[in-house]
C-alpha cells in the first residue's frame, strides 16, 4: 500500500435530504498527516459532507475511500473503531453526565479510564479541575474542550472537526486551534470545517472553499485568503 | 498523547486496520425492507394462528365427521403461523433491533472498563 495514498478521499460525492440535494459532486483528498480546512458560508453543505465522511449519512452518489479502501456504505461504528473520529457541531457531549463520566464514554475503544483522563487533563487542565461538574454546567469553551478531549482520547488517526469555533470567544478558539496544531504535529490527519476562517487558516496545510454544495476552490491558505470574502459574498 | 500518537506510526496502523476491516457495506433500504418483511411475517403468523383457532373451534362445535380433518388443517395452519412468526421475529431482531443492541453492547463494555478501573484503583 502506497504511503502517499490519501487517508481520506471523496470522489464525486452527492448527498441529499429526501429529494433535496445538498452536496453536488464533491472531490476531496486529505493526505496523511495534513490538516485540510473546508470553509464556506452557512448552508454550503459542509456539515453534510462531514456526515458522509463519518458514515452517519449515505451519499446518493460517489464514493468514499479511507486509506485506499472503499467505505462508502460502512457503518459509523466500523469507521470509528478503525480510527476515524468526528467531533460534531454543537459539541455532542452528554450534558447530564459529569466531565469524568463523559470521558468514560471514550473507553469503548479499549483505553482505560485512567489513560483517557490523563490524556484529557494533560491537554486541557481546566477539565481536571471540573471533573466532577456536570458537563451541561460548563462554559461553551469548556464543553468544546471536553468534546475534543473525548475525541482525542480515542487515539484517532483521522480527526474530523465540525465548526469548532461555533459560539465561542476568539481567545478560546485560538486555544482550541493551538491544540489542533499540536495534534496535527503528532501525525494525525485532520479535516476541519469552519464558517469563520481566520484561525483555521493558520493551522491548515490545504484549504477548500465550498459554496452551494460544491468545492469552488482548493489551494494553500495563503492562496485562498484573499478569495474568501468574495466567495462568502458571492462576488 | 505520547503513548497514543507517534508521527507516522498511527497512520500506518490506521492503514492496516482499514485494510483488515470487515465492512458490512450495508444497503439501508434493503435493511428497512427486510425489517418490514419481518413485521409482515409476524402479522401473517398471528392471522394464521387465529384462523387455526377459528377452524378448530368450528370443527369441535360441529361434531361432524369432517371435524378431525378440519382439525388437521387447523394444526397445519397453526404450525405454519408459528414458523412465519418466528422467522419474522428473527428478521425484526436482526434488522430493527441491531442498533439498540449495539448501544447495549457499548454500555456493557463501558461497565466492564469501569469495573476494571475500580479494581485497579482499589489495589493501588
Amino acid at each position: 500500500m502506497s504511503d502517499d495514498q490519501p487517508i481520506l478521499e471523496l470522489r464525486g460525492i452527492r448527498a441529499a435530504y429526501d429529494r433535496i440535494e445538498i452536496v453536488h459532486g464533491v472531490d476531496l483528498e486529505v493526505p496523511a498527516g495534513h490538516v485540510v480546512a473546508i470553509l464556506g458560508p452557512n448552508g454550503a453543505g459542509k456539515s453534510t459532507l462531514l456526515k458522509v465522511c463519518a458514515g452517519l449519512m449515505r451519499p446518493t452518489g460517489g464514493e468514499v475511500y479511507l486509506a485506499g479502501r472503499r467505505v462508502t456504505n460502512a457503518h459509523a461504528d466500523e469507521l470509528s473503531r478503525a480510527g476515524l473520529c468526528l467531533i460534531p457541531e454543537g459539541k455532542g457531549i452528554f450534558p447530564n453526565l459529569t466531565v469524568r463520566e463523559n470521558l468514560m464514554m471514550a473507553t469503548f475503544t479499549g483505553h482505560s479510564l485512567s489513560s483517557v483522563e490523563a490524556i484529557a487533563y494533560d491537554r486541557f487542565p481546566r477539565l481536571g479541575e471540573r471533573r466532577k461538574q456536570l458537563a451541561g454546567t460548563l462554559s461553551g469553551g469548556e464543553q468544546q474542550m471536553l468534546a475534543m478531549a473525548r475525541g482525542l482520547a480515542t487515539d484517532p488517526a483521522l480527526l474530523i472537526l465540525d465548526e469548532l469555533s461555533m459560539g465561542l470567544a476568539p481567545i478560546i478558539v485560538e486555544q482550541l486551534y493551538e491544540v489542533v496544531a499540536q495534534v496535527a504535529r503528532g501525525g494525525v490527519s485532520i479535516l476541519v470545517v469552519e464558517q469563520f476562517a481566520q484561525t483555521v487558516l493558520g493551522v491548515a496545510n490545504t484549504a477548500c472553499i465550498m459554496v452551494h454544495g460544491k468545492i469552488a476552490r482548493v489551494g494553500t491558505p495563503a492562496e485562498l485568503g484573499d478569495e474568501l470574502s468574495s466567495a462568502y459574498l458571492g462576488g | 498523547m505520547s503513548e497514543q500518537t507517534q508521527p507516522g506510526g498511527r497512520t500506518e496502523r490506521f492503514r492496516s486496520d482499514v485494510a483488515a476491516m470487515r465492512l458490512s457495506d450495508s444497503n439501508p433500504s434493503r435493511e428497512r425492507g427486510l425489517a418490514m418483511l419481518g413485521w409482515l411475517l409476524i402479522a401473517t403468523g398471528i392471522v394464521l394462528a387465529v384462523m387455526a383457532i377459528i377452524v378448530d373451534s368450528g370443527a369441535n362445535a360441529s361434531y361432524l365427521t369432517q371435524g378431525p380433518a378440519d382439525q388437521r388443517d387447523a394444526i397445519v395452519w397453526a404450525v405454519s403461523g408459528v414458523v412465519f412468526a418466528v422467522a419474522g421475529l428473527a428478521l425484526v431482531i436482526r434488522f430493527s433491533f441491531a442498533k439498540f443492541l449495539r448501544f447495549w453492547l457499548a454500555r456493557l463494555i463501558y461497565e466492564q472498563h469501569a469495573s476494571t478501573d475500580r479494581i485497579v484503583d482499589a489495589k493501588k
